[in-house]
Order: structure tokens, then sequence, then C-alpha cells
């Protein structure tokens, strides 16, 4: 197959060139109120997609031709690796992961910019700047420190293929998924931007963006999960999150992004949280950006790589001016956000949303502190130190409780204001399940008291939400004379935001006592030669066989291990310890019995050189209830999404200071 | 749903709040109830690994580092556990071995300390700023101000109707 790789650096300097065009024609147009400008910003737009769409057919069909003349193919695929996987290489490495961003970034460009031209088309002037803006950022990257077309002087015969541990289903969906929710989040940014520039201040930045918001957050959400179903399907250590700086650079945003979600709602309904709500969107879109800059700068591995590292010192300007200038506007727009709304009670919902908010972004603060304490204390004192899982544990799990607690208070607490009376009467029941759990848990022998909190707060929501649901589908069922099934459809049907929202939220209760049971796990690790057992809570492991076979890519050792609880056998475990070639690297594959009330996890850790296998064994409670409450969560983000949007909350009441006539975006 | 109309009497708080006085004191008896078990070997090489970070995963704990290198760390620190060397002399010794920065946790004095104050200091920040906002943002007088100017969702609506027909009926 001929390589068109010679095609892929013209195209990227063409998109860099309209994307420029497009920024600045944009932002004459809105200056200056010409509909021609922003006519041509538009085109512009799209002729950037284009040229970006083609740079990255022409990497992928560089990976497929294995044309190990570009050092991106060379590095991140192989001749025996399979097409699924190479495609996979797209995203495998820095360059090409970049050159995906940006493919994202452009796409939902002229997607969100279309919509909103039919939509608002105030706000398309300076949205369709920011986006070239940050498009121009990224196509600067790509062009010059990170080209995914750069060419080696002596062509290799084969490349040295994807890292083994990226070889999984998950990987192929978990890196695209977390990109699409960061990019996502440039759309609400941009809007929100857009709204703060051109002075309409009104609803229509979020209500215009808010299927947008949502995707990037559910994109992000199952990108999460699905990170942490790899590792724990391919890393081997039996566990789903370890609080690494790239898990870490993932969650921050999520973490802002879900506190402006809730924060929202009280804007919809009270036109309060003005300035909060384009704070809060700013600093997702910062924290996605800052993430990136993180796992990408080799700022992590010491402060003193930072400047080596290829893309972090472009980062850091870039970051700077969308802080500066993000904040900027705010401050400049502040009198104007300001709200003369105010809270009845403290005793309300809206009390209840600003404490989810203080407990998100304290959250959020906490990881990051975490996250950067390092590079802080070596550029301080001059000493690297580590912030590890039992920092992130002690200082996230106590405000998570808390959250999933305030997840079930909040539904029960009634709009604007609620007497304390009424209040204890309808946290009565919740509250009294939620004891019962922990006393009647405390009994059965659960001594951890981490546990047995998150026990009881899921407890507490769970039922909480369940409520909801009831007196919702009661109503229809006394008025309409339905039956329970058919109420509750109805409740869902008719008010899919709300009663989607409660959805995810039982999704994450479900998420909470999967984590919980992490308390409870048991570990062991055994050197075993053929015929001998080992013994992990009521299983006896016996490791019955091995075998050996070789592919291309790989020699494969699979070993037989019996499972028997009591002398009756439970099943056959088969976990492998792999050896891939291309990258000399070993690898294990790890094999899973899986069942709601625990995970029997077994691991070849290494072969000795006499032939007996060190076995890495596990019993993993409840880890089922993790991937069944995302699943629950993305069935609760697609009620959510399916709904109508926001009814216009009153536009005309928010005086708009706004000089901006209408201008023509994207065709 | 406005739970404030369903009102609520000094009997009902009372039995609830006896209800979950009782759940308190049940709850405190149980933890002091619990005790703590015995930990062996692979307990504590389990424990150690997972207050160390690797040395040869950037960014992961030697518990979660799957490289044979770790793997013979972690053998290395279960025959120091058989030795009979406890969890702080094995953390010693690895610290001695690696330098600071192999501990999970910045030490909780000099500069480590700040990485533990500074979120819990956040955190109070964050709780005094959001009551200072709401107590500002919250109405002196309590009363209800002008109309609502958000929007009632169809089942608030259908619930607020059923309710406010089943008070015309009592009265």
């Amino acid at each position: 197959m001929t390589s068109l790789a010679g095609l892929g650096r013209p195209s990227l300097i063409a998109a860099l060139a309209f994307a420029g065009i497009a920024a600045a024609f944009a932002i004459a147009g809105a200056l200056r109120s010409r509909r021609d400008l922003a006519e041509v910003a538009g085109r512009a737009v799209l002729a950037s997609w284009a040229f970006t769409v083609l740079a990255s057919v022409v990497l992928l069909q560089s990976l497929f031709a294995h044309d190990f003349s570009v050092e991106y193919v060379a590095n991140y695929s192989s001749r025996s690796l399979s097409g699924i996987y190479t495609f996979g290489a797209f995203w495998g490495g820095m360059e090409g992961s970049l050159l995906f961003w940006t493919l994202l970034l452009t796409t939902f460009t002229v997607i969100a910019l279309r919509q909103a031209r039919a939509r608002n088309s105030r706000l398309v002037g300076w949205s369709t700047a920011v986006l070239a803006g940050i498009s121009v950022f990224f196509l600067i990257l790509l062009v010059m420190p990170a080209d995914p077309f750069a060419r080696l002087a002596e062509v290799p015969g084969d490349g040295r293929g994807l890292n083994p541990l990226l070889q999984s289903p998950a990987m192929l969906i978990h890196p695209p998924l977390l990109y699409t929710g960061f990019v996502g989040f440039s759309i609400p940014f941009a809007f929100a931007m857009a709204a703060l520039l051109s002075g309409n201040l009104g609803e229509t930045w979020f209500t215009s963006t808010r299927r947008w918001t949502l995707f990037a957050w559910s994109a992000l959400s199952i990108g999460i999960v699905l990170g942490g179903a790899w590792a724990y399907t391919e890393l081997g250590w039996g566990g789903y999150w370890a609080w690494d700086p790239v898990e870490n650079a993932s969650f921050m945003p999520w973490l802002t992004a879900t506190a402006y979600l809730h924060s929202v709602v009280i804007q919809e309904k009270r036109r309060m949280f003005k300035v909060w709500n384009v704070s809060l969107i700013l600093m997702t879109y910062a924290l996605a950006v800052f993430g990136t800059f993180l796992t990408r700068s080799g700022i992590l591995s010491s402060i003193h790589t930072f400047t080596e590292g290829p893309i972090g010192k472009w980062f850091l300007p870039f970051l700077g001016i969308m802080l500066v200038g993000g904040l900027g506007v705010i401050a400049m727009r502040y009198d104007s956000l300001r709200s003369n709304d105010r809270f009845d009670s403290l005793m309300s919902r809206e009390s209840a949303f600003l404490a989810n908010n203080v407990l998100f972004l304290a959250a959020a603060f906490a990881v990051l502190w975490g996250t950067i304490y390092p590079i802080i204390a070596e550029v301080v004192t001059g000493v690297r130190l580590s912030v590890g899982p039992p920092f992130f544990n002690s200082v996230f799990i106590p405000i998570g409780l808390a959250l999933i607690a305030l997840t079930g208070i909040g539904p029960l607490i009634s709009w604007r204001r609620m007497s304390k009376g009424a209040f204890v009467r309808i946290v009565k029941v919740p509250l009294v399940a939620a004891g019962s759990v922990v006393v009647g848990l405390g009994l059965l022998g659960v001594d951890s008291i981490g546990a047995l909190v998150a026990f009881g707060a899921c407890t507490f929501t769970a039922i909480a939400i369940g409520g909801e649901f009831v007196r919702g589908s009661r109503v229809y069922r006394t008025r309409l004379g339905l039956g329970w099934v058919e109420a509750l459809t109805e409740t869902l049907r008719r008010n899919r935001r709300r009663y989607g929202g409660y959805i995810v939220h039982l999704g994450v209760v479900l998420i909470v006592i999967g984590f919980a049971g992490g308390a409870f796990k048991t570990e062991r690790q055994r050197l075993l030669n053929v015929g001998d057992s080992m013994q992990i809570e009521e299983y006896t492991l016996t490791f019955e066989d091995v075998s050996r076979t070789t592919t291309s890519e790989k020699e494969i050792f699979q070993t037989t291990i019996e499972v028997s609880r009591d002398g009756d056998k439970v099943t056959t475990l088969y976990p492998q310890r792999n050896f891939h070639l291309a990258q000399q690297q070993p690898q294990s594959e790890v094999a899973i019995r899986t069942t709601p009330v625990e995970d029997l996890y077994v691991v070849v850790a290494a072969f000795d050189p006499d032939g007996a296998a060190r076995i890495h064994a596990f019993v993993n409670p409840l880890t089922w209830w993790i991937w069944a409450g995302a699943a629950v969560m993305l069935l609760g983000m697609g009620v959510v999404i399916s709904g109508n949007a926001p009814t216009a909350v009153a536009e005309s009441a928010t005086r708009s200071t706004s000089s901006e006539p209408a201008v023509a975006g994207v065709r | 749903m406005n739970a404030t109309s369903r009102g609520s009497s000094p009997g009902r708080l009372g039995h609830a709040k006896g209800s979950l006085r009782g759940l308190l004191i049940a709850g405190v008896l149980l933890v002091l109830a619990s005790s703590p078990a015995l930990a062996g070997p692979d307990d504590v090489t389990n424990s150690v690994s997972q207050k160390i970070m690797s040395p040869f995963c950037p960014g992961l704990t030697l518990h979660d580092c799957p490289s044979d290198a770790a793997a013979d760390l972690r053998e290395d620190i279960a025959a120091w556990a058989r030795q009979g060397l406890n969890e702080e002399q094995i953390i010693d010794r690895l610290e001695n071995e690696f330098g600071p920065g192999i501990l999970a946790t910045p030490p909780k004095d000099g500069a480590g300390l700040v990485a533990w104050l500074f979120p819990i200091a956040g955190l109070l920040a964050a709780i005094v700023t959001g009551v200072f906002l709401a107590r500002r943002w919250t109405r002196s007088t309590g009363a209800t101000e002008g109309p609502v100017t958000g929007t009632i969702d169809p089942t608030d609506r259908v619930r607020l109707e059923a309710e406010l027909r089943e008070i015309r009926d009592q009265a």
C-alpha cells in the first residue's frame, strides 16, 4: 500500500491557517458587527475541519500502510499488530492523541456552530472566535513540537508496536471517550465566553449548549469508568482506581462539571449563581486542558523534565491566556451578572445545591492539590515527595460520603423553604432504613467504619430516591387510574430530566456500594508448582497445568487453575503470563470469576526459572456493583439527554447589555 | 413535591427522634465492640506496599505496580515480615534505601504538613464561604417576594394540584 504520509503536514498547516483566519474574522465580525466577516469565519472553520479530517485520514492510512518512515507509525505500530489495534494506535501516542483531540474539536465546532446559528445567532460570532482560537493552539502544537508526520532518517524494517497494556478492548474506547468529554466541554465554555464577551448574559448560553454539556459529561463519566475497567482487567493489581495523576487529570474536570450540572439548575429555576456558573465552566475546561498538560508535559516525572518535554512549555501560556482572559471577562461583566433574587430560607433545595457545589469544589481542590503537591514541594524544598492513594482516600472519602448523603437529602427538600419539622418527617424513613442497615451489618460482623458509613449513606440515598419515584407515580396512579408500572413510566416520560437525574444518582449509589466492598478485599500470593494449592477466603486454588503457544505477536503461557470451595468444584480459570515479542515485554492476562457478591481475581505475576508460578489471588467483594452502577448511570444519562431542553426562563426579563447584533456563523 | 404542606406533629417528631437516638447508641456500641484482626506476613506486605510508591512505576504504589521488579520488592517485604520486622520498621528501611519520595503520603511535619493542611483549610474555607453566601443570599424577612421565576415541572404541578384538592376537600 502506498503511503500518503507526505500529505499529512501540509494538511495540518492548511488547517492551522484556516483556523487562524476563522478566529481573526470572527473577532473582527463580532467587534464591527459585520455579517460578511462572520460568514468568512464560518467558511474558514469548515475548511479547517476538512483539512484536519484529511490529516487524520493520512495518519490512519500511514499506520495501515506500515509506513515506518513516519516516526509515529514506527513508535506505536508494527506489522504484527492486529487491524483494530492499528486503528487504536491513532491515539496511542502523544502526537496522534493531539491530532485526535483536534479532530474532535473541529468536528464539534462545526456541529455546534451550525446548531447555534439556527437557535441563537447572537452568540455565534464570539463562540466561533473562541473555538477557532482553541483550534489554533492545538494545530500549532501539531505543526511544531508534536508533529505526527515527523520522518525518521533511517527507516526500520518493523515498528515497536503498541504497548501491550493498551491492547485491550476497553482501551480502544476509553481514550476516545475521555477526549470526547474534554473536548465536549469546549462548547459550553466557548458559549459562556461568548455570552460574556457579547453581553448576552441571559440563560441562552447554557440552555443552547445543555445537550453538549450532558454529552461531554456522559462521555467523560463512561470514559472514567472504562478506564477503571481497563485497569481492573489488564493491570493485574486487583483494583480499578489508583489515584494516578492520569486518572486524577480526568477526574478533576468531572468534579467541577458535575458541580456545574447541578448549579446551573439554580440559574434555570431562580436566575441565581450566574457568576458561579460561568466560573465553573471556565474551571472545568481549564482543568481539562490542565490535565492534558499534566499528563503530556512530563512535569509529573520531575519538575526538571517539564522544560525538556516537547509540549509542556506550550501549554502554560495557553492556560494563562484562558484563565486570565476568562476571569477578565467575568470581572468585566460582574455587575451585570449579579442576581437580585434571594434564597427564601436556608432550609431549601437551593441551599442543598449550594452545599453540593461547595463539596464538589472542595473535592476537586483536594484532588488538584494532591496531584500538584509533589511539583510544588520540589520547587520549594528541592525534595521530591509523593502523594499516593492513602492521602487521596483520607481527604476524598469523607467529602465523597457527604456528597452521597446530600444526593439523598437534596430531592427531599422543597424549593424555596421547608420547615424543620417537615424535613425531619420526610427524612425519617430513609434515615431509619440507613440506621437499620448499619446496625444490621454491624451485628453481622462488618467492622469497617468507613464501609458502614458508606452503606448507611447509600441506603439513605437509595430509599430517598425510591421514595421520590413512589410519590411521583402515586399521583399518576390516583389521577389517571394507572397501574404502578404505567404510572412509573408516565412519571419518567413527563419529566425525563428530573427522574433521569435520579436514575443517574441511583447508579452512583450502586458504584459507591462497589467501592465500599473494597474495604473487605483479601489478597494472597503464593509460589505454586503444578499440583500445588493455595487458599484464599473459602476458595482453594489448584495449579493444574501450564501450556505454551506462540503467535506472531507473543508467547502465551496459559495456566489452568481449578477453583473449589468446600471440596466442590466452582470453576476453572485460565490466567496467562505472556511475552510480547516486538516490545520484549512480559504482561499478565487476568482471569476473573465475577458475581454480584464477589470477584475471584487470579493473576500469574511471574514464572520462576524452575516453572513454578507466582500466583496473586484476590477476593474483591461487590466489585460487580461498580459496573452495574455505571450501566444504570448510562441509562439515566440517556433519559436526561432525551428530555426536553429547559423552558426559556423569561429570557427577555434579563436585560442584555449587548451592542452586538446577530451575526451569521458557519453554514 | 412541597413537603411543607404536610406539616408535622410533636408526637411524631418525638417518635422519630427516639428511633434515631436508638440507632445512634446501637452504632456507637457496635464501633466499640469491633476489634482489629492480627496481621500475618501477607497482610503486612499488602499494607506496606499500599503505603509505598513504586520506584518502578511512576504514580503507582508498589502494590499496584505490575512490573517484575516491583514483584521482587514485594517478595523482599514479605521476607522481612517473616523475619519479624513490623510495618514501621519495613517502611523505615525502604525510606532509607529509596528516599522520602517513596512514601505514598507526605510526612505530617515540615513541608509535608502543608500537603495535609491545605485540603482541610480549603474545605473549611469552602464551607465558611458557602454558609456566608447562603446567609447573605437569604431574605431577612423570610417572606417570599415576587413571582417564582423558574418553571414548575409537570410532575410537581400534578402533585401540587392533588395536594391542594386534598386540602380543599378536607376543608
